[in-house]
């Protein structure tokens, strides 16, 4: 038995998620209205998180006594500056130190797991027992070579060496493929977990009923111009 | 000192600095104190990164204060996001992120609409895929060639069908497609270093265009 | 009238509304779910590869989590992510969970109570605290995660539900990314698991497990082929194919069929497009 909350959650749900499909049939307020209680929606949530964050990792240290923690909270507030002209500049001082920290971590440890780590998996063995590995070996040194290749844009390549990055550019090609098919696979995956929430037994009915009602609701605004369509 | 001075170039100056020492510290046997410094400074960034929400939340507010004040286009939406937006903030205050209120306006506003919005690009992409991959070149020809095999394999029916295709599609993952992505790995982590140096060396300006 | 007026078959193949291809789509992927259409399901090396990594972590030992599902991706990965802390809590391995999106606390939660719930009566035996720990959301990304690696306890004192974690017994002797046996990531679509790899296997060494939505899958077989990960599934398919290894039949096995449908109206889109298009430069060339 779902308690009378829960239930008209799930409601409201359906309606909003047929709401916001309905913009599949063009840009209309319907559709509109779902949107903009997402915006209000996400803003207050991540806001709030936020916040929480705050009071958990920048003023709980100091209230334990790490008093220097307050030096973030100042630099967090200078961000707010950034809202006035004339006050924005104090903005970089934050800024500065999160893009320090940051490209700093990045590039400490880009260089091992992104670089050094990436080319020591291309270094494969050529003379194992099974032939298929050895082929397949070779094929992931050549194309893993020629598609790093393909992106010097500093040189030319001429006569037969027009084929390095050309290989490259066809290794990389087949990479987008095979991402183009994966990404079809999710973009499914989120439509049939829509349908699974709105062809729950408690709740079927009321798609449907939502279904029609919004249907017949763009219809009539359609067939009346009451409605701007995009 | 001059104006140039505190509002360009100390900014840098600062990015500098924190850039190096984060840097250094992981490279370099220091004392655990200099190092737990390094490990408070990127919490540092962490509670920022957490005001910059809240600035963003802010310029959000604002920007629908001027719409619903000087009553432009669609001005009534605005009405709709601030309310959603203060009764979220409002149940957060009142029960913390964990409270029933909150969490019920977060799994019954929030989760439908946001899950419905990115699983409507699934329709958009198969009306474009539909009208603009087309066998024009080579090079369409293999990646269309790919993507199909790649759709055979993680189709049940084209298992069925093709059995072969989960094998395909398997080597395809492994081979040129771990080949293809290894490459811009590669590369993306060659442009970050690049980007990275620039940055803290203060020759790419743009990062603290305020 | 002219010649150049007269629609052909197959530029009326070539031009169908985009509504009626939306209408196609739909139905294809709503369809299956009403009328259920079972249909076997092989599963890939990928997936055996990460269900015998989770078997192998021995008991005891404590695992790092992130979880990063959203409403969106909770359909998909939140099958698997219950799946594995049913594995998990079976095999008495412990698990000390963050996120870093800000989203993603609650599905973290409610996995956890789905597999509890499924457990039964080894189920009831476990613990908050000792058995798990939720840490709740970690902002800052990237920094974020290098300061909770670095040094938990300086990052936070208290988790999700304000204990504090010295008084926590999962929490003993575990403070840094080193401590953990492993860290199993479940990104969803969040683009995390560079970061990821770079602050956890790149600076500790400490093995990794991946799940990611199916457009991120084949972006990260490369970490995989390079060791830097020991395991990797993608999407509902991938739940689905670890749902048949520990022979439960569950959300994301009743979604591949819907899924088999889709795939076959892309491919017939994509076979109608290109015919069109072949029979119309065929005409201009003539």
């Amino acid at each position: 038995m779902i308690d009378p909350l829960t239930f008209a959650g799930m409601l409201i749900a359906a309606a909003l998620t047929l709401m916001t499909y309905s913009m599949l049939l063009g840009d209309q307020p319907v559709a509109q209205t779902a949107e903009n209680i997402l915006v209000g929606a996400t803003t207050g949530y991540e806001a709030w998180l936020a916040i929480e964050f705050i009071q958990r990792a920048g003023w709980a240290p100091v209230a334990t006594g790490k008093t220097y923690f307050v030096i973030s909270l100042i630099l967090g507030f200078m961000m707010f500056f950034r809202l006035h002209r004339s006050t924005a500049w104090l903005y970089k001082y934050p800024t500065a130190v999160v893009l320090g920290a940051g490209f700093g971590v990045a590039m400490r440890a880009a260089i091992f797991s992104q670089f050094l780590d990436q080319i020591r998996g291309t270094i494969l063995p050529l003379t194992t027992p099974d032939a298929m590995t050895n082929i397949n070996n070779l094929l992931m040194i050549i194309l893993t070579v020629t598609a790093t290749v393909y992106f010097i844009f500093s040189h030319e390549f001429k006569g037969p060496l027009t084929g390095i990055p050309r290989l490259g550019r066809y290794t990389l090609l087949a990479a987008f493929g095979a991402a183009f098919g994966s990404t079809i696979q999710f973009r499914y995956e989120l439509v049939v977990g829509r349908g699974l929430f709105l062809l729950r037994p408690e709740i079927v009915s009321y798609s449907v009923f939502f279904l029609i009602l919004i249907l017949a609701a763009l219809a009539i605004g359609y067939k009346t111009k009451k409605i701007t369509w995009y | 000192m001059s104006e140039n001075v505190y509002k360009n170039q100390l900014p840098f100056a600062v990015l500098f600095i924190v850039g190096v020492f984060v840097i250094l510290t992981y490279f370099f046997q220091v004392p655990p104190e200099i190092s737990a410094m390094a490990g408070d400074l990127t919490t540092f960034g962490a509670v920022i990164a957490s005001f910059g929400i809240l600035l963003g939340t802010l310029a959000l507010v604002r920007y629908h204060v001027v719409l619903m004040y000087r009553k432009k286009k669609n001005w009534q939406f605005s009405i709709l996001t601030m309310i959603v937006l203060a009764a979220t903030l409002l149940t957060g205050l009142i029960g913390s992120s964990r409270g029933k209120d909150f969490l019920w306006i977060y799994n019954y506003l929030n989760i439908p609409i946001n899950a419905t919005l990115y699983s409507t690009t699934a329709f958009f992409i198969t009306s474009a895929a539909y009208r603009t991959f087309k066998l024009r070149t080579f090079d369409s020809a293999i990646m269309m060639t790919v993507a199909v095999l790649m759709i055979l394999s993680w189709m049940t029916l084209g298992n069925l069908a093709f059995p072969a295709t989960i094998e395909i599609g398997d080597w395809i993952l492994k081979i040129p497609n771990s080949a293809g992505f290894r490459g811009m790995t590669i590369g993306v982590a060659l442009g970050l270093l690049g980007i990275g140096t620039r940055a803290i060396l203060g020759r790419y300006r743009e990062v603290l265009t305020a | 009238m002219r010649m150049s007026e007269k629609k052909t078959l197959m530029d009326l193949i070539g031009d169908i509304d985009r509504r009626v291809v939306f209408g196609f789509l739909f139905l294809a992927l709503v369809g299956p779910l009403i009328i259920s259409i079972p249909l076997p399901l092989p599963v890939t090396g990928f997936v055996k590869q990460y269900h015998e990594f989770l078997e192998s972590i021995p008991a005891g030992a404590v695992v790092g989590f992130d979880v990063e599902l959203t409403g969106a991706t909770d359909p998909q990965l939140g099958p698997d992510l219950t799946l594995v802390f049913i594995q998990l809590f079976r095999r008495d391995v412990k698990s000390v969970i963050w996120c870093m999106t800000a989203e993603s606390p609650v599905f973290a939660t409610n996995a956890i109570n789905n597999a509890l719930k499924t457990l039964g009566e080894k189920g009831a035996t476990k613990k908050y605290g000792v058995d798990w720990v939720e840490l709740g959301y970690i902002a800052g990304t990237e920094t974020g995660l290098t300061a909770l690696m670095t040094g938990i306890r300086q990052v936070i004192s208290k988790d999700m539900y304000g204990k504090a974690l010295d008084d926590l017994p999962a929490m003993k002797n575990v403070n840094t990314g080193k401590d953990f046996y492993a860290v199993i990531w479940h990104s969803g679509s969040a683009g995390s698991v560079p970061y990821g790899i770079r602050q956890i296997n790149g600076r500790f060494g400490t093995p990794m497990l991946v799940a990611v939505t199916s457009n991120e899958f084949p972006l990260y077989v490369t970490y995989l082929a390079a060791g830097q990960i020991r395991g990797l599934i993608g999407g509902a398919r991938g739940a689905a194919e670890h749902e048949t290894l520990m022979k439960t039949a569950g959300l994301a096995t009743a979604q591949t069929s819907a899924l088999a449908l889709g795939g076959v109206v892309i491919l017939a889109m994509l076979l109608l497009g290109n015919i069109s298009y072949l029979d119309k430069r065929r005409r201009q060339r003539k």
